[in-house]
């Protein structure tokens, strides 16, 4: 049990271990060669200290799994089964609680990184990001793909900010904030608003300023800010089903509106949808009427991105408007996948007659490619190749 | 020649439910066609080249991690491809991949994540059918199934295959790796290049 206790410790304080290799990862020109150097030279630089971070967490349920089929080859007479039995079970329960606990450190941490100038935190450290840490709201690595993807959350809610907002804010950025103190307190401030409002029911309202409390930096940064760019709360997508507790629409529907606060998710909602016909109608009209211009770059993300299919009540939640006006998706609703099915056929002849068919048909779509295009998409050869089979 | 940028990562998570062949489609995949009946897997790195170049695969795996959610979490981050795998034999994991791995994906880590959906334990087809178990084979997943399925996620692509006899393992990585380049337009003109060269 000390060793699980050990473990624990480890648990409870990983998302700060993180969070302050972010930091000093942003801030020390010094602390990023030494990584980069250690890592370099356990030649594993393309894994991320992230990772052997986190190995240790997810050897435990490893054990588990070990034990369990050890279990099942072990008869019952054997001496050693309830030892076994009761192990299991105890690394059951404790992984239990590791969960719990993760999940309660990284709302904690998320309800830091939720206010503009943790999120900005987050963001100046991806560039070193995909070397040496996790970044939990992963603005990935090209600016192309931050467009596409800067409102993933992890979890609870959290502020769309597009591209421009975090480069003005980065302006504003003083050098003291980065001071890893004030960041602790900052988080400490923080938890204990959060451990209210988890426990609180779901429809309770969130009150708009809440992260204003007692940081006289960050509010005067809220006040800089431009008041343009509207701060929304994505609504909690759901986790597990569509119509599982999550469900976003429910939540809409039992929040109760308060005047002089942002406004409810119920009105966002509507917004939004309004917001989404009218895009709609604008993107049909375009495709329809006045031929749209739309340079290369835009047609190649056209055909990269996959627009998700309406599904019910939550596909309009999915939607993000400005993520449309962003990447511009066409509206079809289907985009077939490429197809390729795998013939089972038993016989090693008929496998060998494949591959070699395989392998001729590669080489053709190579001919085709350098004759035709010289951007042959791999999509249409992949097509091919398994439609010929 | 063999091609290879730094910073050609792209990490790899194999997401589904317990006990659908997740653990030994990665085992038969890292160890060459030799899978061995045992249920863990370390997160490993494997060069895997194709073609004419080689792209580095982190790979994950979240066995044991499937009722805890936070530990998933951490596993997410920084993913860049999933493969969703199924059980063929079993219908509800088809389910589940549609219910609760697509949707939990997406919201992880974005609308647009490039997955492939792939059915494990294909082997298990072929032998139901043989042994004339039709009871068994009532809960067999069809082709025309997951090919719905895909089309309404947009999957890259879906395919069957059997660790066992190491049948299709391999293709599993190379199509979740070009969906991965698929989505990367600086990557993709690098390594279209060095393909076609």
């Amino acid at each position: 049990k000390d060793l699980l206790q050990c473990y624990s410790d480890y648990v409870t304080d990983f998302p700060h271990s993180i969070e302050m290799i972010n930091q000093w990862s942003k801030q020390s020109h010094k602390f990023r060669k030494f990584l980069k150097k250690q890592l370099s030279e356990l030649n594993c630089s393309n894994v991320g200290l992230a990772t052997y971070l986190l190995a240790p967490l997810q050897r435990i349920p490893k054990y588990v799994l070990l034990l369990k089929q050890l279990l099942k080859y072990t008869t019952e007479d054997n001496p050693d089964y309830y030892y076994m039995q009761t192990a299991v079970q105890g690394l059951n329960e404790f992984i239990n609680n590791m969960n719990t606990a993760i999940q309660e450190a990284f709302k904690v941490l998320n309800s830091s990184t939720q206010s503009p100038p943790k999120k900005i935190e987050s963001s100046g450290s991806h560039e070193f990001s995909s070397n040496s840490s996790i970044d939990l709201h992963k603005l990935s690595h090209s600016s192309t793909a931050l467009s596409t993807s800067s409102h993933k959350d992890s979890g609870i809610h959290s502020t769309v900010l597009s591209i421009d907002d975090l480069e003005v804010d980065l302006e504003l950025l003083p050098d003291d904030d980065s001071d890893p103190n004030t960041g602790y307190q900052y988080i400490d401030a923080n938890a204990q608003y959060m451990t209210n409002n988890l426990t609180a029911e779901p429809h309770m309202n969130i009150p708009y300023n809440h992260f204003g409390g007692g940081d006289p930096v960050h509010e005067a940064r809220t006040e800089m800010k431009p008041s343009t760019t509207p701060r929304k709360i994505v609504t909690k997508k759901p986790s597990f089903g569509i119509y599982g507790n999550n469900d976003p629409v429910n939540h809409a529907r039992y929040e109760p509106t308060r005047a002089g606060q942002m406004p409810s998710r119920v009105e966002q909602f509507t917004q939004r949808k309004k917001q989404e016909q009218l895009e709609l109608q604008q993107l049909e009209l375009s495709r329809h009427g006045s031929s749209p211009i739309l340079d290369a770059a835009a047609l190649e993300r056209q055909r990269l991105c996959r627009t998700p299919i309406p599904m019910g009540s939550t596909s309009s939640l999915n939607y993000d408007p400005a993520l449309l006006q962003r990447s511009s998706t066409p509206l079809d609703g289907f985009i077939k996948p490429q197809v390729i099915t795998s013939v089972w056929e038993d016989d090693v002849e008929n496998t060998k007659k494949n591959k070699s068919r395989i392998q001729r048909s590669k080489q053709k779509n190579y001919e085709v490619g350098e004759k035709s295009a010289k951007k042959p998409s791999l999509k249409n050869s992949l097509r091919t190749m398994f439609f010929k089979k | 020649m063999a091609a290879r940028s730094p910073f050609a990562r792209c990490k790899i998570v194999v997401v589904g439910d317990q006990f659908c062949g997740k653990t030994l489609l990665l085992n038969s995949f890292v160890n060459k066609g030799k899978g061995h009946e045992f249920a863990i897997f370390e997160s490993c790195v494997v060069d895997f080249d194709l073609g004419s170049s080689t792209i580095t695969l982190s790979l994950h795996d979240i066995s044991g991690q499937e009722d805890y959610e936070s530990m998933r979490n951490l596993t997410y981050a920084d993913a860049d491809a999933f493969v969703v795998c199924y059980d063929v034999s079993k219908r509800e994991t088809l389910k589940n991949a549609e219910f609760k791995w697509l949707p939990e994906i997406r919201s992880k880590c974005g609308e647009d994540i490039p997955f492939i959906l792939v059915g494990c334990k294909a082997d298990l087809r072929q032998i139901l059918h043989n042994n004339d178990l039709h009871k068994k084979a009532l809960d067999l997943v069809s082709i025309k199934e997951v090919e719905r399925l895909a089309a309404r996620f947009g999957a890259y692509a879906f395919f069957e295959c059997s660790a066992k006899y190491g049948r299709n393992v391999r293709q599993v990585f190379e199509a979740s790796t070009k969906a991965w380049l698929d989505t990367r337009e600086d990557l993709y003109a690098y390594f279209t290049e060095g393909l076609y060269c």
